[in-house]
């Protein structure tokens, strides 16, 4: 089977890229595989494109695009071509086009070109501005799946609109948690197999192994009002009074360094708290630490945690929505504290850096839970779901057929 | 599991099913490029006292003459095949970086696992130093804890604080009490502030110790552990006080070399 993965730009570093690089690299074992890239503004992708994955751009964008157009290589666009891209402009809600700069004339020309001409059997959309072009433009011919890596009630109401307008005319959906999927039923009714619950994948690589020693708790993910790190500086402290040896790191960058740069000096723990940037080696990092915490406001999926388990590093985390609690089970691999709840979140970690024992019990669990997300199993998930919506010929297509929108 | 101990033996445990050759096994080094140094990457230095019993090896690094940089851990067989030696070990046992600051030495080696999971030895010069263990700034002084870090045992409980201004000529002292190789001293604020130059928008007071017995002045860092830089990795407080025309502002912070300084600038002005 050819899939062809359509990322809004696969040249950039967010969290998309890097978990769609990771599945294509899985499927690319027994399928062939295509990345496309509605836009390309640097020469090079940030990640590494996996070995066997083809990667497809469809048009320049930022200074490569004004580049080109100084230099007269970017063709205008026929006729036809601004009708497509016109049309894009009604199908895409404005908050999504807002949200995400990639839908330019040149790349949604681009993109209903490559529909209309490649070979490949099975086209998956990565976000819903894409999933809606799929939905409105996909050939019949073609398998046309749209990808959630963003649970339904964080879209604006516009895009939830145009979700339930456009979507049940893709021949499949997946999202990456259960708590999704509820939600999309909620919307859309019982879709039977139409939608899966596909989680991320662990990327196939030997990872390291925490050895429980070093008195170390780990956080990461950007440093965004989100992530909630000032709380998890409050409850860090109940741990750093007790124990002067301890310590948490940080991994992320983002906006909010300087204020949490503040909390850290008001909350007394410039000893015992350490920022600690980017890293392209997270599980290496993880597997330094005992302990994971999470202190968001929402998890969208988790993948932080997964890591830490691949590791053998058990999690503390909020009962926040959505991804926490469908990974970590309360006392097996980790401990869910209610959500928001600061206090419990400083005590259930305090309680775990107090019993080894029970770490390292949660630790060996925490293990086995990886297994749930290792490659292959999700890889064959996906393989399943595909077949299944290629052998059902669902009505997603005969719907695109019978009542086609600003084709 | 590997880790290096104090007198610079590397141990390894090999996994039960692992695909490393089996009997006699020997283990070199090999220079990794890209780190400037006088010996050419590539270079071999074949491990001499290797012992092995059961899945335990361990391997005398003593006496090697490793110089400054990264180099790769390979296996060796009677047939001169080698491999990288591949690790589970995440590369970081604080417990063992604060032992190993125990005893006199000249140069640090330290195991880590690259991205790919190979074994790496990173061998670095080092000069004795003073490994801060806390800071803490209250409104008049600052006090500063930690341990002596390859330097001889210290032959007397107490020593001193020095704080130099950077390019100027103020110096300032406190006393440092010992307690075995543990240090502990409180430097008041008050002279600092009143010493300060506007001239110099920044102030940087850099800190040392002089312990009797053991040889050259010791400059206060955070080094036993792995972060590097951790002067954007770490946030201190700051205390104001009067420094006669201007209010001062002082703050402790790591340099560039995780060294610890402390930071007086003019209130209101830009640091």
């Amino acid at each position: 089977m050819k899939i062809a993965f359509v990322i809004a730009n696969a040249y950039g570093m967010g969290g998309t890229v890097r978990t769609v690089y990771n599945i294509a690299e899985g499927l690319a074992a027994r399928n062939e595989v295509e990345v496309v890239s509605l836009a390309r503004h640097r020469e090079e992708p940030f990640f590494d494109v996996p070995p066997g994955v083809g990667l497809r751009p469809l048009a320049d964008a930022g200074a490569r695009a004004e580049q080109a157009a100084a230099e007269g290589r970017a063709p205008g666009l026929s006729a036809r071509e601004q009708r497509w891209a016109r049309r894009a402009e009604r199908i895409i809600p404005e908050a999504e086009r807002r949200r995400n700069k990639s839908f330019t004339p040149p790349a949604v020309a681009g993109l209903r070109r490559y529909l209309e001409t490649t070979d490949a059997d099975v086209v998956v959309g990565t976000r819903p501005g894409i999933n809606l072009l799929l939905a409105a433009w996909a050939p019949r011919r073609l398998i046309a799946v749209g990808q959630e890596h963003v649970n339904l009630g964080e879209h604006k109401p516009e895009v939830r609109d145009a979700i339930a307008r456009l979507y049940p005319r893709l021949d499949g959906t997946t999202v990456l948690t259960e708590a999704d999927r509820r939600a999309y039923r909620k919307l859309l009714g019982d879709s039977g197999d139409w939608q899966a619950v596909l989680p991320n994948p662990l990327p196939q690589r030997e990872v390291p192994r925490s050895t429980q020693d070093n008195p170390i708790i780990a956080a990461a993910g950007r440093l965004s009002p989100i992530k909630q790190y000032p709380k998890l500086l409050k409850a860090f402290s109940a741990v750093a009074e007790k124990h002067p040896d301890w310590r948490l790191r940080i991994y992320g960058s983002g906006k909010e360094e300087e204020k949490l740069r503040r909390t850290i000096v008001e909350q007394g723990l410039s000893n015992q708290v350490h920022l600690m940037g980017r890293t392209k080696d997270i599980t290496g990092e993880l597997a330094k630490a005992s302990l994971l915490a999470v202190s968001s406001r929402v998890e969208g999926f988790g993948m932080t945690i997964i890591e830490g388990f691949s590791v053998g590093v058990p999690a503390v985390s909020f009962d926040c929505p959505h991804g926490p609690r469908e990974i970590i089970e309360d006392g097996r691999n980790g401990l869910l504290v209610p959500d928001q709840d600061v206090d419990a979140l400083g005590a259930a970690l305090l309680r775990l850096v107090e019993d080894r024992p029970l770490r390292e019990q949660m630790a060996a669990e925490a293990l086995r839970s990886a297994a749930d997300y290792g490659m292959d199993d999700i890889v064959r998930r996906w393989e399943r779901f595909l077949s299944g919506r290629r052998a059902a010929r669902g009505w997603g297509s005969r719907f695109r057929r019978h009542f086609p929108v600003l084709r | 599991m590997n880790r290096i101990d104090a007198a610079d033996v590397l141990e390894l445990r090999i996994a039960a099913a692992g695909g490393e050759p089996g009997g006699e096994v020997g283990l070199a080094l090999r220079r990794r490029g890209g780190d400037g140094a006088e010996q050419a990457p590539g270079t071999r230095i074949p491990i001499t006292e290797v012992r092995r019993s059961g899945r335990r090896i361990t391997a005398g690094l003593s006496g090697l003459p490793i110089a400054d940089g990264a180099w790769e851990v390979l296996w060796t067989d009677r047939e001169g095949r080698s491999g990288a030696v591949a690790t589970t070990d995440p590369g970081l046992h604080l417990a063992d970086r604060f032992a190993y600051l125990e005893r006199p030495r000249r140069r640090v080696l330290r195991v880590l696992r690259d991205e790919r999971g190979r074994l790496l030895l990173r061998s670095s010069s080092a000069s004795p130093y003073a490994e801060v263990a806390r800071v803490r700034l209250d409104a008049d002084r600052v006090v500063i804890s930690g341990v002596l870090a390859y330097t001889p045992d210290p032959q007397d409980a107490s020593g001193l604080l020095i704080a130099r201004q950077r390019d100027l000529d103020g110096e300032l002292t406190a006393p440092a009490e010992l307690d075995g190789r543990a240090f502990r001293c409180e430097l008041p604020l008050a002279p600092l502030a009143a010493a300060h130059r506007p001239e110099r928008p920044h102030n940087e007071w850099d800190l040392w110790l002089r312990v009797p017995g053991t040889g050259e002045e010791l400059r206060l860092g955070s080094r036993a552990d792995d972060v590097v830089g951790k002067k954007r990795k770490t946030a201190f407080p700051e205390a104001e006080l009067d420094g006669g025309p201007a209010r001062v502002l002082v703050q402790p912070y790591y340099t560039v070399h995780d060294d610890l300084s402390l930071l007086a600038v003019e209130a209101g002005s830009h640091r």
